[in-house]
């Protein structure tokens, strides 16, 4: 069946009118033949699957032809806002969904800043888009009405330039007037660790989006004006209010977030021996990349639309800024100033566009730190910046970077072939490789590919033993998980492939939580080991963070202030019925909505399933069965695969799955009714 | 005499080393009046071992290093 048969018989069975005062409209694009059709989506999906991530599942299982290839047009990307988006503190975000070209199982990737917002306020809950644009294209929404703008004045341009052009050229300020997804040069050459930049720095990420979106020709969507009404079923300001203060009242949040942003996890990281380093080989490295050595850099904080976390750190490497913010403010305490060394390799400010720029994450100081022989803070956010302009995943791009230096290491591939010495840490050719990633060029051509590299014939089969990769995404985190089995259980289950961001049990980490196993029943529903590397009731932990952050997805609330993710006392269930149903007149229970969040979990692995995907694909890394840590306090640790599949093999008995890994026939049955409504 | 390390949210003023008498690292929190904040966010590192479980059984010896952890985490 042609995606446009499919679409017509899910338009059949779609809503025509709103089915609650908050909905917007799912607007299905044809780029190829510029047609749009509208429609909502209808009650039982949305009381199932809530909206933003579980409702893109809906869209994406009725439209999916598994027999195409992934990049091929007719396979929609699929943009979502949660349902509350824009309207509760830290509900900033949206999901973007497909069949990843860069994994090759399901693609979902979640970003905030301002884009998903503007989607919501302006009637635009879900936006499926298909077909090849004849020419590139820039679909411009003023209010939910669409126009087909040829983009060839914006082709050829990466981040920096591009938002700046379109800030002229729709004399707009981006976040205020607009709000822009766009791909860059990586996403036109189909770069398959390229993503769809949502801001400066904001980006859907995982699994290839930004080649995705360019396999449609699409160059950017950009979303002017605020058309929608959004009246709530019931006051929700007043419980907003409480949300906030419940928000900046954690100290996670009011020591840490709000301050820093998210670099932290380093430096326990690397004390534990659990920092993965040159791929994965080691396990720890300098303390010269510790959070706080990057104060000094760090002018002020940014954030997303209506947030008040503001969780997003700036960086300014040329010692010229204008704030007196964190670090600085800390360096004043202890009377040295703000005097950051300039490095002598850089260029000087006047030379450089990526003297300064958003960022980095935790995830970025990882990947581009140890994970590829790194030292230096401002290498660090040199090579951050530069991501961000070329709209590279780091969490990819830094894994695959990583993974030809191990092949180059070995001699796996050779200089004859890479025409560069990819030695750990050579700077100027990591430097020079993002471009030559961006453009395809030489043996960036290769890394361009991510963990398909060998299926499409650029290295040997022998390659894949030295993968860090589970369902053909490399990992996300730079966290080493063999030592803490809460961590190893998510990567291997997570279902768009090898991510924390889909299940972690970051609490695992809190030695006053692991030492209070009344306190820790209670937060995950049973009883869960308190030491970190056993393998006991892990799967309990594991179970109640992915329905929490699947519910999190839908709603489109932040990750970083979603409970369980980083404490305990952040909004989660009370918080999110309570607003639901003020924003929507939905009356759900907790227990409702938890099960909302596996129901969520259950439809994606039945279209992995399509896919192809089964247990097997439930697994980590080679390495990490068959290699032990060699430092820390939990030196010789390593997974045990049997361990491994009776743990494995539990969390499928409590979350409903079979021994194969999908939905048991009856709860499938439910599972497909609510697909077919 | 042990020594810890502090790291900036939890300094107040106070410095980044202080040194103290402790014999367990309960007697560090409630020295450093740490009981309601540190519930979320900061772990203990003795002599570089970062401690995940287990802070009860921990004892301090004279000379000691006690480094208090930010563990938190982003994406």
């Amino acid at each position: 069946m042609s995606i446009h048969a499919r679409v017509d018989a899910l338009l059949g069975r779609l809503a025509s009118e709103p089915q609650f005062p908050t909905q917007g409209q799912t607007i299905f694009v044809d780029l190829e033949h510029q047609e749009v059709r509208r429609a909502y989506i209808p009650l039982r999906v949305v009381e199932s699957l809530l909206g933003g991530r579980g409702v893109n599942m809906f869209l994406l299982h009725n439209l999916l032809d598994e027999t195409l290839e992934p990049i091929h047009p007719h396979v929609p990307l699929i943009f979502g806002t949660g349902i509350l988006t824009s309207m509760v503190p830290s509900a900033s975000r949206g999901n973007v969904t497909s069949w990843s070209p860069e994994s090759r199982v399901l693609l979902d990737s979640n970003a905030g800043d301002y884009f998903p917002s503007f989607m919501k306020l302006n009637g635009i809950d879900h936006l499926v888009l298909y077909g090849k644009a004849a020419k590139w294209t820039l679909l411009h929404f003023e209010g939910n009405e669409p126009k087909f703008i040829d983009a060839a004045p914006w082709v050829g341009l990466d981040n920096l330039d591009l938002r700046a052009r379109i800030a002229e050229d729709f004399k707009g300020v981006e976040g205020k007037d607009y709000g822009l997804a766009a791909i860059t040069t990586a996403g036109e050459n189909l770069v398959l660790c390229s993503g769809i930049m949502a801001g400066p720095k904001a980006i859907y990420a995982r699994g290839g989006p930004g080649a995705k979106m360019g396999g449609l020709h699409l160059k950017a969507v950009l979303i002017q004006g605020r058309a929608a009404d959004l009246t709530t079923a019931r006051p929700h300001k007043l419980r907003n209010r409480d949300v906030a203060l419940k928000l900046l009242s954690t100290s996670v949040v009011k020591n840490a977030l709000k301050i820093r942003g998210t670099p932290f996890l380093y430096k326990p990281s690397r004390m534990l021996g659990a920092m993965g380093t040159k791929n994965n080989q080691e396990t720890t490295w300098t303390d010269k990349l510790d959070a706080e050595n990057i104060d000094p850099y760090r002018p002020g904080m940014e954030g997303c639309f209506a947030c008040p976390v503001n969780c997003r750190p700036l960086n300014d490497m040329s010692g010229v800024g204008e704030s007196d913010f964190g670090g600085r403010e800390s360096e004043k305490e202890t009377g040295e100033g703000f005097a950051p060394t300039p490095d002598p390799r850089l260029p000087t400010p006047a030379q450089d566009k990526y003297i300064k720029g958003d960022g980095p994450e935790y995830v970025t100081l990882g990947k581009f730190g140890p994970n590829i022989g790194i030292t230096e803070v401002t290498q660090v956010l040199r090579l951050n910046n530069i991501c961000n302009d070329l709209g590279l995943d780091t969490a990819s791009a830094g894994s695959a970077i990583a993974w030809a230096m191990e092949l180059y290491q070995r001699g796996i591939i050779t200089q004859e072939q890479t025409k560069l010495d990819l030695t750990w840490g050579n700077y100027d050719v990591i430097e020079k490789l993002l471009f030559m990633i961006a453009k395809r060029e030489g043996i960036g051509d290769a890394i361009a590919d991510s963990s398909q590299a060998v299926a499409n014939g650029k290295y040997p089969a022998e390659a894949l033993d030295y993968l860090m990769a589970v369902k053909g995404l490399t990992q996300s985190d730079p966290h080493d998980a063999r030592i803490l089995k809460a961590f190893a259980l998510g990567l291997a289950v997570a279902t768009r492939g090898m991510d924390h961001l889909r299940n972690r049990v970051t609490l695992e980490i809190n030695a006053k939580i692991n030492d209070s196993p009344d306190f820790k029943a209670e937060l995950y529903g049973g009883p869960v080991s308190a030491e970190p590397n056993s393998y006991e009731g892990k799967e309990i932990a594991v179970r109640r963070c992915e329905n929490i952050y699947a519910v999190g997805d839908s709603v489109g609330m932040c990750r970083f202030t979603t409970k369980l993710f980083n404490s305990p006392s952040l909004p989660g269930y009370p918080e999110f019925v309570d607003q639901v149903e003020n924003v929507t007149g939905i009356s759900l229970t907790a227990e409702q909505i938890d099960g909302i969040g596996l129901n969520v979990m259950g439809v994606e692995r039945l279209i992995n399933e399509r896919i192809g995907v089964t247990r097997a694909d439930d697994t980590l890394p080679k390495r990490w069965f068959e290699e032990a840590i060699g430092v820390g306090p939990y030196k010789g640790e390593k997974i045990d695969r049997a361990e491994f599949d009776k743990m494995l093999s539990r969390f499928y008995e409590i979350s409903n799955l079979t021994e194969e890994g999908v939905p048991k026939p009856e709860w499938r049955e439910e599972l497909e009714g609510v697909l077919a409504s | 005499m042990i020594t810890v390390h502090l790291p900036e949210p939890l300094r107040e003023g106070r410095g980044d080393v202080m040194r103290m008498n402790a014999a367990s690292l309960d007697d560090i929190i409630v020295r450093l009046d740490l009981a309601g904040d540190r519930d979320e966010l900061f772990n203990f590192a003795v002599n570089g071992e970062l401690i995940l479980h287990g802070e009860k059984n921990v004892t301090l010896k004279n000379g000691d290093e006690v480094e208090i952890v930010v563990a938190f985490a982003g994406g």
